[in-house]
């Protein structure tokens, strides 16, 4: 069978929605709560900024084990 | 060639913001006394946490691979290390293994720097480069004009040895006995995901990394996730993904902060939106290559314009190349590739994305209209989306 056959196969399945389920109210953190953030890479620093950006009364922590942050 | 510090952001900037900066290894994490344990043996305690922990290097299981000479390259510090090592031993004969666009980027990058100075050999196992992001026939251009510039192009071939002299690179042996002398050797065949402190919270981890709900929340409350380190679903295919590139990992660290800040934004999934400047030629790409699609069960319709840079009359206008693939059966848009020989077209791939995105299809694809200058476009009845998508309609028909 080849891999398009086999693709195909698996294209037939009925439409599944693969990503995780987990139940979660909208999360609203409060004047003094601790966000701690652990990399900076694409991820830390553009989210760091952000979020002290949205919520400036939170206390935002970034933990980076790398001498730079360099992306953009 | 630039420096560390000219392409760095300062800390300073983190400071003046209000936030705190820890430079410090994340040894341990604690779900239920909610901390982190740090590498000086301090302990941060959170109400929310964001994983942002990445991924690192895939060393093959080489024989030879731990040589000196031998580097991947993932941070700044690698590429100091990496140009510090040829510039010390004056190394010329460079091997790298892997033609996916991080390899092929420093491999271009010293040429330019020292035309005529090495000699590169790439090698891939897969039939030809950049397999991720383009179909053969649109990749082989880019192997023809990596060897035009003298790039040895070793593609479908496989690397079972490394091996060194005095502890240092020798060379590589590939599967068909043939030996390759190398100086320095780069691999990069991709990264696996950091998961030590995701393991420590006691967090769902699926095949490809923790797993996470469409606003970036793990299995454990409180905890969130985002970039390479996270599991993502294809736009797509819907199905699980890597996505290890540094688009969606900004994105997802935006989207975090929003959710938390309240927003109720949903991660749209990836598609793998990539670009690529290899000497003078730009690539970009966009969703499924047409390969990809057959193997996930699609059945395609593809079509290729060339088209250019500024209209035909205006001095500098350059060429470049649009391949879109549809899917048969919805005749939506579901993936596109370009290779342009100046830079600006390659952005156009952001407006396939968004046509992906949107769900359109061939049909409303011939209407799209663009803006155009002489300066800044082609001609508009040389617009390649339209002409791809008149071509789509005629081989619907045939």
């Amino acid at each position: 069978m080849s891999a398009g056959t086999i693709g195909k196969l698996l294209k037939d399945l009925p439409d599944e929605d693969h990503s995780a389920n987990f139940q979660r109210e909208v999360p609203i953190m409060k004047k003094g709560d601790h966000l701690v953030i652990v990399g900076m890479g694409g991820v830390g620093g553009p989210a760091a900024m952000l979020a002290k950006r949205l919520m400036p009364e939170v206390d935002v922590t970034v933990i980076r084990e790398e001498e730079r942050f360099i992306v953009r | 060639m630039a420096t560390v510090d000219s392409i760095t952001n300062p800390d300073q900037m983190f400071a003046d913001a209000g936030i705190n900066l820890v430079i410090a290894r994340a040894t341990h994490a604690d779900a239920e006394e909610k901390k982190i344990t740090l590498s000086d043996g301090r302990e941060l305690p959170y109400d929310k946490l964001l994983l942002g922990t990445g991924a690192s290097p895939v060393v093959p299981p080489i024989e030879g691979c731990d040589l000196e000479g031998v580097f991947s390259l993932r941070s700044a510090p690698d590429a100091v290390e990496i140009n510090n090592f040829l510039e010390k031993e004056n190394r010329r004969k460079l091997v790298l293994i892997g033609a996916g666009f991080i390899n092929l980027e420093v491999a271009t990058l010293l040429a330019s720097t020292k035309p005529d100075h090495y000699d590169v050999t790439v090698i891939e196992l897969l039939s030809h480069p950049l397999p991720l992001m383009l179909d053969a026939e649109m990749a082989v251009q880019i192997q023809e004009y990596l060897v035009e510039k003298g790039f040895k192009m070793k593609m479908g071939q496989k690397v079972v040895k490394v091996f060194g002299q005095n502890g240092k690179v020798a060379g590589v042996e590939l599967a068909t006995g043939e030996k390759i002398d190398a100086e320095m050797v780069l691999v990069s065949i991709g990264v696996k995901q950091n998961l030590e402190l995701a393991k420590d919270l006691g967090v769902e981890i699926g095949k490809f990394g923790v797993k996470v709900n469409k606003f970036l929340e793990t299995s454990v409350p409180d905890v969130m996730a985002a970039g390479d380190c996270v599991e993502k679903q294809h736009f797509v295919t819907k199905r699980p993904v890597t996505g290890q590139l540094r688009g969606p990992a900004v994105i997802q660290g935006r989207l975090a902060a929003k959710r938390l800040a309240g927003y109720d934004i949903e991660f749209p999934g990836v598609m793998n939106n990539s670009a690529v400047k290899l000497f003078d030629k730009s690539i970009a790409s966009v969703g499924l290559t047409e390969e990809l699609a057959h193997q996930e069960g699609f059945e395609t319709i593809s079509t290729t314009v060339n088209s250019r840079s500024k209209h035909g009359m205006i001095p500098g206008v350059k060429p470049w190349t649009l391949k879109l693939i549809f899917d048969k059966e919805s005749q939506k848009v579901i993936g596109g590739q370009i290779i342009s020989d100046s830079e600006a077209p390659v952005k156009e791939i952001d407006t396939v994305n968004a046509l992906i995105l949107g769900g359109k299809t061939i049909a409303e694809l011939t209407t799209l209209m663009c803006a155009g200058n002489p300066d800044c476009s082609s001609e508009p009845s040389l617009e390649p989306v339209t002409i791809c998508a008149e071509q789509a309609l005629q081989k619907l028909r045939a």
